[in-house]
């Protein structure tokens, strides 16, 4: 990117650069408010602030309304008075003793829970919730003579990005491992060797995949489960 | 601008060389004086910015982490993503719309001169045709758009009618929901 034209800026801002210009012998720091950056608080469910809620269409603000209830009631007097009082005393309070808020208690526990994949609804273009299984497939593959590969289907079913799990392969087995497209033109993890077993074990205690959905190909090709 | 932006709307990502960096940080400080002290959150020394170009010849400028930060058409100014806005709220002159107007913002709506020109809407700074400006809500504290100017705050007092502000970036729209580019 070349240099601004300085045609094209009329907004005083220049002028302000030509006027620094002389004293930078000696440099003044700009001063730095500790307030900024802020950190705002956005809506887990929908990303959205939690004062713009309203702006929602109804269904959509109702899957909202838990979180809202917990971590914002102050910005939604009729729909929850007691908490709104409860959280606006808080408040008021934090502003006296003259500290922030603590973060709210739930954020807190969720992070205390295991973290558990949950597959992902897809939906087709017609709105209808389409009907994939949500399983994790782990089949070999033959390689140039005896090699072997594992390929595992449907990582991406689980919101798992397949970069970091195929990283998290390499990593772990100490193999190759990389992403492919199956003939099926599904986005695959190919891992170099025979790691069924080893990367159903990774799956359950990396991603918190359960158990249940993990599978094998065996060698009469039969979908067994990883975990009898 | 970005109401059908995804992620597949980005053609390419390089890290920055550190001469485009340079200059592409002296031209946000030079269009946002306010960010000087802060300068150092957007570009840290040891990592490197990306730049993100997609369809359209934009331009996003994100953190080593893939979060965007700045957004760029052509050789144009730089914006801030409404993200950024939000935690370094005095970045751009402010105009505050009135209620009625926020749900047609949030829907892309660019924002006409009435919506500013109501008794509860505020002109809060004065602006010059072609600037940036971020678009505020009557009573709500975070900016809802970001947005060009197309008439300068004097004009937007004089006319009733027409577009005041060009509607670039808003809640809810591709950007926002792409809160990380991986």
């Amino acid at each position: 990117m070349s240099a601004q034209p300085s045609s094209s800026t009329d907004v005083a801002t220049p002028s302000t650069a030509t006027e620094l210009s002389p004293q930078e012998e000696l440099p003044q720091k700009p001063e730095r408010d500790p307030r900024y950056p802020l950190s705002v608080l956005y809506c887990p469910v929908c990303t959205f602030p939690p004062e713009l809620h309203e702006y929602h269409s109804r269904t959509h603000f109702e899957k909202c309304k838990e979180w809202l209830r917990k971590n914002a009631p102050q910005h939604f007097p009729d729909l929850f008075p007691d908490e709104c009082a409860a959280r606006l005393e808080a408040l008021r309070l934090a502003e006296e003793q003259g500290v922030s808020l603590p973060p709210t208690t739930s954020d807190q526990q969720d992070n205390n829970q295991p973290k558990v994949a949950v597959p992902i609804e897809q939906k087709t273009s017609g709105g209808k919730k389409k009907k994939t299984p949500a399983h994790i497939v782990l089949a070999l593959g033959q390689r140039k003579g005896k090699k072997q590969v594992t390929i595992v289907y449907g990582l991406d079913l689980f919101g798992i990005k397949l970069k970091d799990a195929a990283k998290a392969a390499k990593r772990k087995f100490a193999t190759g491992s990389s992403i492919t497209i199956s003939p099926d033109n599904r986005d695959v993890i190919e891992i170099q060797g025979s790691r069924q077993q080893d990367f159903a074990q990774l799956a359950h205690s990396e991603w918190g995949v359960p158990k249940d959905v993990i599978f094998i190909v065996n060698a009469q090709k039969k979908k067994v489960k990883a975990f009898p | 601008m970005f109401k059908r932006f995804s992620s597949e709307s980005v053609s390419g990502q390089s890290a920055m060389k550190s001469s485009q960096q340079r200059a592409a940080r002296s031209k946000i400080i030079a269009q946002m004086p306010g960010i000087e002290a802060y300068a150092e959150d957007f570009f840290p020394k040891k990592e490197k910015t990306i730049m993100v170009k997609c369809a359209g010849h934009l331009f996003i400028l994100a953190s080593s982490g893939g979060t965007p930060l700045f957004f760029q058409t052509r050789n144009g100014e730089y914006f801030p993503t409404l993200r950024t806005l939000h935690k370094y709220p005095f970045l751009l002159p402010s105009l505050r719309v009135d209620r009625g107007a926020i749900k047609h913002v949030i829907n892309g709506a660019d924002i006409m001169v009435p919506g500013l020109r109501s008794e509860r809407a505020v002109i809060e700074s004065e602006v010059e045709a072609g600037t940036p400006v971020a678009i505020y809500a009557e009573s709500k504290e975070h900016a809802i758009a970001v947005g060009i100017a197309r008439m300068s705050s004097a004009e937007m007092r004089i006319n009733d009618k027409g577009i005041a502000v060009e509607n670039l970036h808003y809640v809810s729209d591709g950007l926002w929901k792409c809160s990380e580019l991986s």
